[in-house]
């Protein structure tokens, strides 16, 4: 009787028959179409010439280049010598399945008047600013403009149509790039997605990225220099161009560094400070149903020093993204500002409000700023050029802020390299981050899950008829007694051709929760290697040991039904060096002399640097809400 | 004619010395920025910078930091240049009377020429190089 009823929940719980996604565009089916879903890894996180912060650090790299970049073709970058050519390359180890450019829909006007000669403009005192003295040009033109109501009337005329017409041109050439490098044909090698960043700002950073289903995109990306740094704003302006114009267009935005947000990002009020109403947090859960945990400026997971050890990585121990280059910002992070904190808060808001906001799925990215999607290698790091660590002109002794990291990757389990069926992935957040390698990660979570899951040939098949994958809802629970159980599988990144990937430690499940109204979380080994490898400081060199695969199906032992509750997967690598020590040891620093390293490689014997870390994966959560 | 003459005629006076040294410290001693940015460059850059910010300020946008980005530019010219002018002053008091033209214009003409000839200075807010000889200060 089981296999029947199985095989029935399996017919049920598969998307519908055929593909299994709605296709919205023209193009070939993919020839390795797979209804149980495959894993792709991207980035939908990164900055081009189009963008001001970029352009000023002297990225000269176009969407077209950073296309072929990920692709895995050789592209220069900063510094660049004095005819204009690039004095470095970079060259991706493994391409990524898919990727978008997502510029900064701030000031993409004026920076093309400002880099366009002969554009109407372009010889105003402010591009000359920029031009001629780009890092103070930018620290004055984009504390300005970014602020809003400053007086860009001298570019952009009194409305501002100079620079909305400016930004045509750049908007095209993005929508240009994705469509020359998204391969519709059968072999379905690579995706892009036509994107921005929308760069809010309230008290802290409210960034978002917005991603388009297909090419059907509106004539121009919102910004908030134009509507306000209010996100209300951004979610109208996509509804009522994309979403609800009735022109086949689709987007979700997704927000990232909720660490530096002083916790706007995550708020339980509307921007206007009044609690949030049930039509505005379902409008959230609508558009944004992901969240970008980790990346170049800081681990958003969780906060450190608070229990759970491993939450103390890649996390900026201050408030403000400005924390990095002085100390007169380094006020510690405010309650609310992590993705831990936000799931709890979720669960709360959806009992009073009947929607949870906070809905959240996971997915990682590098917001690089040299059009270098997945530039996420901690061995070869040469910098994001996003901070205050410029490259543009001159190699800088450490390569970025030790403050900051490569930045992570999105993992998506979907049927096919599309963009429809990876969209669709993303909605339903059957996502994972990593912070960095491609760990392949896989949760089903069920009332009914098999305990020797784990050793099926047909994990996901029998995942899929017993459970729901990650980012799903759990069901109502069959019958008193009943807890809920969740089968993790994670493989190793495999790593490329003379650069193994690390093994696996082990497998964590988090789980949160309200208990009487107050959030509770704890953190769970479900799985661990039997022998542990390590790392060498001094030459970076991994002994063996490790797993190359985990699996293990994990019943929640506390599981009460009259409480709401997340869990999600986090799946832990062995020991390696953080990026910093690879800097540094390619520098010959030592640290035991009398007169240490001074300047930025005094960071290498700075103990708030760590000098190892354990990369990681985040699945999405699972979510349990009592009927 | 006095003894200002007499030392006006045979050498330089304190005061044309210690002049000479300030302002040729103001020009050609490379300076370090003390906040913001790594940097070395001469007062006069730094006075050159506020000089652009404030004209930015006044004449497009002076919301944001654009004055605060000229007053920690010009707080960076005045500060150096009264340093200078304490270095300039016990130099030129400490220069023997019958070699200070010699010793005042022959530090003048090493100074000048190192900041010709070498690339002495840093200039983190130039937009094509990092390093630059006093040619590349002004343009």
């Amino acid at each position: 009787m089981r296999p029947l009823v199985a095989g029935l929940a399996l017919l049920l719980a598969l998307p519908a028959a055929g593909r299994g996604f709605e296709r919205t565009e023209t193009r070939e089916d993919c020839a390795h179409h797979q209804p149980l879903r495959q894993p792709f890894f991207g980035d939908t996180h990164v900055h081009t010439v189009f963008s001001l912060d970029a352009w000023a650090q002297g990225t000269r790299n176009t969407p077209r280049d950073a296309y072929r970049f990920v692709r895995g073709e050789a592209v220069g970058i900063q510094p660049h010598d004095a005819e204009g050519a690039a004095t470095r390359t970079l060259r991706l180890r493994r391409p990524l399945d898919f990727a978008m450019v997502s510029d900064h829909a701030e000031m993409l006007g004026e920076t093309s008047i400002c880099r366009t000669p002969g554009a109407p403009g372009h010889d105003r005192f402010v591009c000359v600013l920029l031009r001629r003295w780009p890092a103070l040009g930018y620290m004055i033109v984009n504390s300005q403009w970014s602020a809003g109501g400053s007086r860009r009337e001298d570019l952009c005329g009194a409305d501002g149509s100079a620079c909305a017409l400016a930004a045509r041109s750049p908007w095209q050439a993005i929508q240009a790039a994705a469509e020359e490098f998204y391969d519709r044909s059968a072999a379905c090698r690579f995706t892009t997605f036509v994107g921005f960043e929308w760069s809010g700002s309230r008290v802290g950073m409210i960034h978002r990225n917005v991603l388009f289903r297909n090419e059907r995109v509106p004539a121009l990306p919102p910004n908030a220099i134009d509507d306000g740094h209010d996100e209300r704003r951004l979610w109208e302006r996509l509804e009522a161009e994309c979403t609800e114009a009735g022109t086949g267009c689709d987007a979700l935005a997704i927000p990232h560094n909720p660490n530096v947000s002083h916790g706007s990002l995550f708020a339980a009020t509307d921007p206007d400070g009044e609690p949030l109403t049930p039509a505005l947090a379902a409008r959230r859960a609508r558009l944004e149903p992901l969240v970008e945990i980790t990346q170049h400026k800081g681990d958003s997971e969780c906060r450190a020093g608070q229990g759970d050890a491993l939450c103390d990585f890649e996390t900026l121990p201050f408030a403000d993204v400005a924390g990095h280059a002085s100390r007169l910002y380094r006020d510690p992070p405010p309650p609310g500002v992590y993705v831990r904190e936000a799931l709890v808060e979720g669960l709360a808001l959806r009992e009073q409000l009947g929607v949870n906001p906070f809905k959240l799925g996971i997915v990682g990215a590098t917001d690089g700023h040299m059009g270098t999607p997945g530039l996420v290698d901690e061995e070869a790091f040469v910098g994001h050029a996003a901070g205050t660590v410029s490259a543009r002109l001159e190699v800088p002794p450490l390569p970025d802020s030790p403050w900051f990291n490569p930045g992570g990757l999105a993992g998506v389990w979907a049927e096919e390299n599309s963009r429809d069926s990876l969209f669709e992935a993303l909605r339903r957040r059957e996502t994972w981050g990593t912070s960095g390698p491609r760990i392949v990660v896989r949760l089903f979570a069920g009332w009914e899950i098999d305990a020797g899951l784990c050793d099926a040939a047909d994990f996901e098949r029998r995942g899929y008829a017993t459970g729901v994958p990650m980012g799903a809802d759990l069901p109502a629970p069959p019958g008193e007694g009943a807890a809920p159980s969740l089968a993790v599988r994670a493989l190793r990144d495999p790593g490329a051709a003379g650069h193994p990937g690390t093994s696996l430690e082990r497998i964590q499940i988090v789980k949160g929760w309200l208990e009487d109204g107050e959030p509770r979380e704890r953190v769970f080994d479900a799985a661990e290697t039997e022998s542990r490898a390590r790392v060498d400081p001094a030459t970076c060199e991994r002994s063996a040991g490790g797993a190359d695969r985990l699996c293990r199906v994990w019943r929640d032992p506390d599981f009460d039904p009259g409480q709401p509750a997340f869990y999600y997967a986090r799946v832990v690598e062995s020991p390696s060096c953080r990026w910093t020590r690879h800097a540094c040891l390619a520098a010959r620093v030592e640290c035991d002399g009398l007169l240490g390293p001074r300047g930025p490689l005094a960071a290498c014997c700075d103990p708030a640097f760590p000098t190892t870390l354990q990369e990681r994966a985040w699945t999405s959560p699972v979510w349990y809400e009592p009927r | 004619m006095g003894s200002k003459g007499r030392c006006y005629r045979y050498g330089v006076s304190d005061r044309r010395a210690r002049w000479l040294l300030w302002t040729a410290g103001v020009l050609l001693a490379p300076l370090p920025y003390g906040m913001v940015v790594e940097g070395r460059v001469p007062v006069a850059r730094f006075a050159w910078l506020a000089g652009v910010s404030a004209a930015y300020a006044t004449g497009v946008d002076g919301s944001g930091v654009a004055w605060v980005m000229t007053a920690v530019l010009a707080g960076h010219a005045l500060v150096w240049g009264a340093l200078l002018w304490g270095v300039a002053f016990a130099l030129a008091r400490g220069l023997p009377a019958a070699a200070r033209r010699l010793a005042v214009w022959g530090i003048i003409a090493v100074a000048g020429t190192a900041a010709l000839v070498l690339e002495p200075y840093r200039t983190p807010f130039d937009a094509e190089a990092l390093r630059a000889g006093w040619l590349g200060l002004f343009p």
